[in-house]
């Protein structure tokens, strides 16, 4: 019989041979046509606590009728608050006795948006994640032997910060954050246990010089854990989303701990930034 | 990436790990499934060999062992895309390097099959390097010599030696071991 050579190398792969080069428009094609041939259109999230979805609708209608957008389940409250005006609070450390140690006034002329949180002063665990999707390696942040990161970026340069992956456990009471410019609500959906914000911020009108014109949010919020994870950055919603959707995270183990824990009024802003 | 970790979770049915096994791989294999595919046949056809072998992959999860993913999904593709072109009536890649082999009638297809690309493997790797090298990539691969040459910064006419030497090789080692074996472009 006749073989042809090609035919008989099925055992004879090079396997130190590297080829081709990265084309991402292309993976992602062959991802999503890989998805949808197995089933699953749409990767969520994949999660280590119970499944739950809970929605109150009574949170819902009164927060349409203070103006304000709210997701609550058992746990934790977030409140999104659009606001057109300079956004004013305090960093405020007490001690033991309640005397104020520190205290100062800070304030956002450009302030879009305010989240605030309520809920149990006493937080769980530290969240962390794994990305199975970036668009670009992360050049800031660390990750364990597995994988596991609190924080994961790519700095880019310029007016480019492409994006930010932070895990944190929200602070209920007298802590604000604040995103600044012009912020739209694109979209709000459920994906399981968590609750997704997608924002989208112009700066070109800002009294202050920002070094991007727009920035971009995904928030996912777990209400019962009181996690909140951040995706932001310069680059699109979609970008943003799929990193969100490829993100494996879990409890941690270690106590939550952020560097605003001394504090007992805080405000901050959530805008990318390095460093 | 931790391919003994990445096909554990693959084979707990994690998504993610079937996304980072995607996004690792998938230069590797379109370059070789274009290889054999292009340009008889279009781009659009090229990616759906490759999303076949991940399907593939998906499907075999639980079949697979760590340190053998990478020649898997390499002997997977080369599959998908010749099937390509039967389907397509089209001619494929490296038709014309035949080896004539007398194989016992009495040998179960499938076996005779097994027992030659074992054969082959051994062949192949007897050669030392470069010389090695360059077979995988001209025969597995489908890489052109002009390419091979380049890559390994050669003359093209060496690697066209040095094939042909690889062929040589290879019929006597199937002489050696019992096979009566003729390269029928000799």
């Amino acid at each position: 019989m006749q073989i042809r050579i090609s035919d008989l190398m099925d055992k004879s792969c090079p396997d130190a041979v590297a080829l081709g080069a990265e084309d991402k428009a292309m993976a992602r094609r062959i991802h999503d046509a890989v998805m949808e041939k197995i089933g699953e259109t749409q990767p969520k999230p994949r999660r280590t606590g119970r499944k739950t979805l809970r929605t109150l609708l009574l949170v819902a209608v009164i927060a349409a009728l203070m103006g304000t957008v709210a997701y609550a389940a058992s746990g934790w409250f977030m409140n999104l608050r659009k606001t057109g005006t300079a956004e004013t609070g305090y960093w405020r450390e007490v001690d033991e006795k309640g005397e104020i140690l520190t205290e100062y006034k800070v304030s956002f002329p450009d302030a879009g948006m305010v989240l605030t949180f309520e809920g149990p002063e006493e937080r769980k665990n530290q969240p962390e994640f794994r990305c199975f999707y970036l668009p670009s390696e992360a050049n800031f942040g660390f990750t364990d032997e597995e994988g596991w990161a609190e924080y994961l970026s790519d700095q880019g340069e310029g007016a480019s910060i492409p994006y930010i992956v932070s895990a944190g456990n929200v602070r209920a009471g007298n802590h604000k954050r604040v995103i600044n410019g012009e912020v739209t609500l694109v979209k709000e959906e459920d994906w399981d246990d968590w609750h997704v914000t997608e924002l989208s911020s112009d700066y070109t009108h800002c009294t202050q010089r920002w070094t991007y014109e727009r920035a971009n949010y995904v928030l996912l919020f777990n209400s019962e854990e009181g996690w909140l994870i951040q995706i932001s950055g310069t680059a699109n919603l979609d970008t943003l989303e799929h990193i969100a959707r490829e993100l494996e995270i879990r409890d941690s183990g270690r106590p939550a701990f952020s560097g605003e824990d001394s504090a007992v009024e805080s405000i901050g802003i959530l805008d990318p930034g390095r460093g | 990436m931790n391919e003994r970790a990445v096909l554990r979770r693959l084979k707990d049915g994690d998504t993610g790990a079937l996304s980072e096994i995607i996004a690792f791989y998938t230069p590797y294999l379109y370059t070789i499934a274009a290889n054999i595919m292009s340009p008889q046949l279009p781009p659009e056809d090229i990616e759906e060999a490759v999303s076949d072998t991940f399907v593939q992959l998906w499907t075999h999860r639980a079949e697979l062992v760590p340190g053998k993913l990478k020649p898997w999904l390499a002997a997977v593709v080369r599959n998908r895309a010749k099937d390509a072109l039967r389907a397509a009536r089209l001619a494929e890649p490296l038709d014309d390097d035949l080896l004539e082999i007398a194989a016992p009638d009495n040998m179960e297809k499938a076996v005779l099959y097994a027992e030659l690309t074992e054969i082959t493997r051994e062949a192949v790797d007897s050669l030392g390097e470069p010389d090695s090298e360059i077979f995988k990539r001209h025969y597995f691969l489908y890489q052109k010599t002009d390419e091979i040459a380049a890559v390994l910064d050669m003359n093209a006419a060496t690697v066209r030696t040095k094939l042909r030497r690889g062929r040589e090789r290879l019929r006597e080692y199937f002489t050696e071991r019992g096979y009566r074996c003729a390269d029928p472009n000799l």
